[in-house]
C-alpha cells in the first residue's frame, strides 16, 4: 500500500528517476528483455494462445459477476478438504488473524513465497511489529528485502537491480565474497534460505487462482521456493484476494497459459502446484481478502480490471513504467493497471496525478492476455474526477478545467476560433520580441523542448480566401 | 467519389501545407474533395482531460455540421481524431451516437480501402522511418493500410521499429504538459531511435506526434525531415 498519506507525485519521482542513468539502463535491459521473450513464446504457441486468452475472458466475466457466491463456494469446497478458510474485508483483520496462527505455533519467523497481496496489505511490517521476522524466499524478493526496498514490479520484483547491485548488495548485506556470477549469486541465496526453510515452522504463500468448485489454489513460480514454504514447514497460510477465484477448475489451464507466457515468456513455468488438500499433521489456512473487490466488481466499467492475472506485461511494455519502475507509481500495484485500481484503494484526491501518467497510447491494452481496456478505464477515472464535486481538485486540476472551459467556448464557434491564430501569432511575436522564443506556459522547456512558429495563415483562412 | 475532409486542429493551424498536400492526393485519385467551412475542434483534449461537458459541445457540433454533409465519406487527417469520432462519440452520447459516423475514415485508411492509392505514381529514392502512431495503431488497428502504401512507392525504404521497440512519442495531449519530463524523455527515446537507424525522414499518421518529435528535434539541432502521411505522398507523386 501507499505508506505515507500525501499524494502521489509522479512529476518528481521521475526527475530523479530519467536522471539515474544505472537505474535508466537497468529497467530499459530487463523490460525489453522481457517483452522479446513474450512474444516469443506467444508467436510459438500460435493460436493457442489466442484461445486461451478467449477461455480465461469468458471465465473471468462469468466469475467477476457472482464473486461473493463464488468466495463462499471455494471456502466450503476448501474447507471439506480439511483447509481453514477466512474471509476478511478489512486488512487489520487479516493481519491480525495471521498474527495470531503464527503466534499460536510459537514461531519466530515465516519462510514466504512471492505475494503481491502481501505488499497491499502490509504483512511484512506488520509481522515486524509483533516479532515475527518475515523471509523472503523468491529470490527477487529476497533481493528487495535485502535491500530494504519494495517489490518494483508485479512479476520480476528486483527488475530496478543489475546484476552489479545485486552482488554489491550480497557482499554488504551477507557477508560473502563479491562475486558478479549469477549462479554464484542464486547459490549464496539458495544456501542461505535452506537453512530458514529446515527450520521453518510456517509457511506464507499467495495464490494464482483459484477454483471455487473445488477450493484449490494453483501457484505457479520457477524457483521451487513455493514448493517449499507451502509443502515443508508444518503450518501454511495462503493470502489472495477474492479476484482470484473462478469458478470453475477446468477453466484453470487457460489461465496459467496466458500467465507463462505473459510475465516470463515461458511455454509454462518451472512450477506450478494445485494446493488444496491438508495431509497429516499438516495445517493450511486460507486467507481470503474482498477489500474493495466486490465494489470493483460491482461496477460497470471497472469490472474488468478484475480480470487482471498479474503478469505484468503492461507495466513491460509501458513507457511511463519502463521510465519509472513500479516505485513511482506510490502504490502496490503499479504500471497500467496499478492506474487502474488504485483510485478504488487511496481515493481520487490522492491519485489526481496518478490517472495522468498515461499518454493513452493503448499498447497495455494490447499486450494485455485478458485485453482489459485499460486506457478506456484511465480516462473514466479521470471524467469521474471531474464528476465527483465531493472530490477536492489540485489547483492544477482546476486550472486544466478552465483552460478546458475557455477552450470549450472559443473552439466550438467558427467565429470565435477564426479570431485566435492572429492573437497567438501577435502573442508569439511579442514573447519573440522580449524572450527570443515562443514561450508557452506549460509547455516550454526551452532547453529540451522549443514550439514550432505558427504559419502567417491557418489553412482555414487559405483554403476559403480563393 | 466525393469527400468532406476534417481538418484536425493542429494541421489546421501548425501545419495547414499538410491539408493542403491531402487534398492533391485525393484529387490525384479522382475523388472529389470539399471542405466544411464551419468545422471546428473534434473535441478529443476535453475528452482525455475527462471532462466530458466539454468534449460533447464538440461532438455535438460535429454532428450537426456533418449529418446534412452530402458526401460518401468523411476523411480525417488524424488518427486521434478518428478514434475519438467513432469511438468515444459513442460513450458521449450513450451509445446513441448516429451510425452515419461510420463514414468518418482516416486518411490511409480512406486511400487503402477504395483501393486509390493505386491510381498515384509514387517513387521515390531513399529511406524513411515510418513512425506508428499509437491512435491508429492501437485504437483504430490501421496498420496495413498505411504500410501497403508506402510499400507502393518505387525505390523507397522503409523502416520500421521491431514490435517491442515501437514506442509512443510522449505527446499524450496534456499528458506533455501534465508530467513533461517524461513526455519529453520518451520522446528524446524515440528520436536517438530512429537517428540510430540512420535515416533522417521521419513519417507519422498523427500531426499530433510530428508537433512534438519536431519541438524536441529542434531543441537539440537534428536535422530531420518530418512528414505527415499526406505530405509525403504529395511529394513522391510529383
Amino acid at each position: 500500500m501507499n505508506k505515507n498519506n500525501a499524494e502521489i507525485n509522479i512529476g518528481e519521482f521521475s526527475r530523479g528517476a530519467l536522471a539515474d542513468n544505472k537505474l535508466r539502463e537497468n529497467l530499459r535491459k530487463a523490460t525489453s528483455t522481457a517483452l522479446i521473450k513474450r512474444d516469443e513464446a506467444v508467436k510459438i504457441s500460435g493460436p493457442s494462445f489466442e484461445r486461451s486468452r478467449e477461455r480465461a475472458i469468458a471465465e473471468r466475466n462469468v466469475s467477476i459477476c457472482s464473486l461473493r457466491e463464488l468466495t463462499a463456494r471455494f471456502c466450503k469446497n476448501a474447507e471439506a478438504r480439511g483447509v481453514r478458510t477466512f474471509v476478511f474485508d478489512d486488512y487489520v483483520s487479516a493481519l491480525n488473524e495471521i498474527t495470531k496462527i503464527i503466534k499460536e505455533k510459537g514461531a519466530g519467523y515465516v519462510v514466504k513465497s512471492k505475494s503481491m497481496i502481501s505488499e497491499e496489505i502490509g504483512l511484512n511490517d506488520h509481522l515486524r511489529a509483533n516479532g515475527i521476522e518475515p523471509v523472503e524466499t523468491d529470490l527477487g524478493e529476497f533481493i528487495v528485502s535485502l535491500a530494504g526496498e519494495s517489490p518494483s514490479h508485479l512479476t520480476a520484483p528486483a527488475l530496478h537491480k543489475s546484476r552489479r547491485d545485486v552482488a554489491e548488495l550480497f557482499a554488504a548485506k551477507l557477508g560473502v565474497k563479491y562475486t558478479e556470477n549469477v549462479e554464484e549469486l542464486a547459490m549464496i541465496a539458495r544456501k542461505y534460505l535452506r537453512e530458514k526453510f529446515l527450520d521453518a515452522k510456517i509457511g506464507i504463500s499467495g495464490a494464482n487462482f483459484a477454483a471455487a468448485d473445488n477450493g484449490v489454489i494453483s501457484i505457479v513460480e520457477n524457483e521451487c521456493n513455493a514448493r517449499l514454504s507451502f509443502g515443508y514447514p508444518q503450518t501454511h497460510i495462503a493470502v489472495f484476494g477474492a479476484e482470484k477465484i473462478i469458478s470453475r477448475f477446468s477453466e484453470m489451464g487457460s489461465f496459467l497459459d496466458i500467465l507463462s507466457k505473459s510475465a516470463t515468456g515461458q511455454i509454462a513455468n518451472a512450477y506450478t502446484s494445485f494446493v488444496g488438500a491438508c495431509e497429516e499433521g499438516h495445517e493450511r489456512y486460507f486467507i481470503i481478502i474482498t477489500k474493495n473487490r466486490y465494489k470493483i466488481a460491482d461496477d460497470p466499467v471497472f469490472s474488468e480490471a478484475l480480470r487482471c492475472v498479474r503478469c505484468g506485461a503492461c507495466q513491460n511494455i509501458c513507457p511511463i513504467f519502463q521510465r519509472i519502475s513500479g516505485h513511482g507509481y506510490g502504490f502496490t500495484y503499479a504500471g497500467p493497471i496499478g492506474i487502474a485500481l488504485a483510485p478504488f484503494f487511496l481515493g481520487y484526491e490522492k491519485c489526481s496525478e496518478l490517472i495522468e501518467a498515461s499518454t493513452l497510447c493503448g499498447f497495455c491494452k494490447k499486450i494485455c492476455p485478458v485485453k482489459i481496456d485499460i486506457p478506456s478505464l484511465i480516462l473514466e477515472h479521470r471524467r469521474r474526477y471531474y464528476e465527483d464535486p465531493s472530490i477536492v481538485k489540485t489547483p492544477f486540476k482546476k486550472a486544466k478545467k478552465i483552460f478546458s472551459y475557455i477552450h470549450s467556448k472559443i473552439m466550438s464557434g467558427p467565429f470565435l476560433s477564426s479570431l485566435i491564430p492572429p492573437f497567438i501569432r501577435l502573442y508569439f511575436k511579442a514573447s519573440k520580441y522580449l524572450g527570443g522564443r515562443n514561450y508557452i506556459p506549460l509547455w516550454d522547456k526551452y532547453e529540451k523542448r522549443h514550439f514550432m512558429d505558427m504559419p502567417e495563415k491557418t489553412f482555414m483562412e487559405r483554403y476559403f480566401k480563393k | 467519389m466525393k469527400v468532406s475532409l476534417f481538418v484536425p486542429c493542429i494541421i489546421n493551424h501548425l501545419m495547414p501545407d499538410s491539408a493542403f498536400s491531402a487534398i492533391n492526393v485525393l484529387e490525384k485519385c479522382g475523388v472529389s474533395v470539399g471542405v466544411e467551412k464551419f468545422q471546428v475542434c473534434c473535441g478529443q483534449p476535453a475528452y482525455n482531460m475527462g471532462i466530458y461537458d466539454h468534449a460533447k459541445i464538440f461532438a455535438e457540433k460535429f454532428v450537426r455540421l456533418y449529418e446534412k454533409a452530402s458526401c460518401d465519406k468523411i476523411v480525417v487527417l488524424s488518427g486521434s481524431c478518428v478514434s475519438m469520432i467513432k469511438k468515444n462519440y459513442k460513450s458521449l452520447f450513450l451509445g446513441q451516437a448516429p451510425s452515419w459516423l461510420e463514414k468518418v475514415s482516416e486518411f490511409s485508411e480512406f486511400l487503402y480501402s477504395e483501393g486509390l492509392y493505386k491510381k498515384l505514381k509514387l517513387k521515390y529514392r531513399g529511406a524513411v522511418f515510418y513512425h506508428k502512431s499509437c491512435h491508429l495503431l492501437n485504437e483504430l488497428e490501421i496498420d496495413k493500410e498505411p504500410k501497403s502504401i508506402l510499400s507502393s512507392i518505387n525505390g523507397l525504404k522503409i523502416i520500421e521499429a521491431k514490435w517491442h521497440e515501437n514506442t509512443c512519442c510522449g505527446f499524450g495531449g496534456a499528458f506533455a504538459a501534465t508530467l513533461p519530463d517524461l513526455s519529453i524523455d520518451i520522446g528524446n527515446s524515440k528520436l536517438d531511435f530512429i537517428l540510430s537507424k540512420g535515416v533522417n525522414n521521419i513519417i507519422a499518421g498523427d500531426a499530433g506526434c510530428i508537433t512534438h518529435l519536431k519541438s524536441l528535434a529542434m531543441a537539440c539541432d537534428y536535422k530531420l525531415n518530418f512528414y505527415y502521411m499526406a505530405d509525403f505522398l504529395d511529394m513522391c507523386s510529383n
